[in-house]
């Protein structure tokens, strides 16, 4: 019989124990999960039971993780998205949710920029934790990321964006996301980006303030390669704030139509 | 020679229009075309600051990428204007 053991497959003979097949595989696990349900007591597999065997505290290897990756999201995803480079230009609220996002799906490379700190405002939406307040937001977000997925190669740029450094930071990447707060900032990127690499594209964010409806938040064609995600009118305002759900429900379309977008391009 | 405008979000509500194909002359700049049109002041204070410069905040695309105010239009050309709001 044919059973999975932290997302490998395993041949087994019929009969064959739980705790016996722990004891072989992994004699320090502490938590044995067989089928979602954590196990106390030892009982017999049958064919196509997925066992997982976790040791507290420990950190999965490289080769675990993807293993655990590939299972998730088949090889041939996988595959493309870890060969992948995403560059992030703002980490706050929209940023910071993509670059998560995008380091659970396992891309392989994100290149993150952002001058700021995190302050105490930034936590009624942004990815970052209370103890993180006065760190750079490049350096409490790579902490984060990699306790996430560790593996996930991260360049940081704690600077400010101009139109001449785009091309050494982003020069290179297979998909770029303006994440900025201000409008003058997403049109320099938006202005910027495209003249720089009109074969790339570029996902933007406009219209995601406030507590408005969910069904309004879309994705707009713009131009030859831009891909805008939001309302495209809803701008923060006094009394009418960044909120969490709001801009998470569009971070989260951000990073997906980044996925999409890295799953149609053709790879050399 | 004929020039194809597409606005979007506040920008098409001031214009009234979603697309509009307008008539200009040989020579047109992008700035002067967007100047001449005719959808009142909103549109206008939208568009341009007092100065009668393109606002940083707009950004204008020309078959497919970015232009500049500058840029001189040709027959068949396609524009897009969109202002994007702040919030991230």
């Amino acid at each position: 019989m044919k059973i999975r053991v932290n997302e490998r497959v395993r041949e087994m003979d019929p009969g064959a124990m739980l705790f016996a097949l722990r004891d072989a595989v992994k004699p320090d696990a502490d938590i044995v999960i067989l089928n979602g349900a954590a196990m106390g007591a030892d009982v017999p597999l049958t064919d196509g039971d997925e066992i997982c065997l976790i040791r507290r505290g420990e950190i999965p290897s490289a080769d675990e993780l993807e293993a655990l990756m590939v299972a998730r999201h088949s090889p041939g995803v996988h595959a493309r998205v870890k060969s992948a480079v995403v560059g992030i230009a703002g980490l706050g609220g929209l940023g910071s949710a993509i670059a998560i996002a995008l380091a659970r799906v396992g891309v392989g490379r994100l290149i993150l920029a952002d001058f700021d700190v995190v302050e105490p405002s930034n936590l009624n939406r942004q990815q970052y934790f209370v103890d993180q307040l006065g760190l750079r937001k490049t350096e409490a977000l790579a902490a984060n990321l990699r306790r996430i997925n560790p593996y996930v190669a991260l360049d940081l740029h704690t600077v400010r964006l101009t139109p001449d450094n785009l091309a050494p930071i982003f020069g290179g990447v297979d998909v770029m996301v303006e994440a900025f707060d201000r409008a003058d900032q997403k049109v320099m990127i938006m202005r910027n980006f495209p003249a720089l690499r009109p074969d790339i594209p570029l996902v933007a964010a406009s219209g995601l303030a406030g507590f408005g409806s969910e069904a309004t938040i879309g994705v707009t064609p713009l131009g030859r390669n831009m891909h805008v995600v939001g309302d495209l009118e809803t701008a923060a305002r006094p009394g009418w704030g960044l909120m969490a759900p709001r801009v998470g429900i569009a971070a989260h379309m951000q990073a997906n139509v980044v996925l999409r977008l890295l799953m149609e391009r053709k790879t050399s | 020679m004929k020039i194809t405008f597409v606005y979007f979000a506040q920008i098409r509500q001031k214009a009234g229009v979603e697309t509009e194909t307008v008539a200009v002359a040989d020579g047109t700049t992008l700035h002067d075309a967007l100047q001449a049109m005719d959808h009142g002041t909103g549109f206008r204070e939208l568009l341009f600051d007092g100065a009668g410069a393109v606002r940083a905040v707009i950004l204008l695309v020309v078959n497919g990428l970015p232009a500049a105010p500058e840029r001189v239009l040709k027959d068949g050309d396609s524009v897009q204007i969109f202002s994007p709001v702040a919030g991230g």
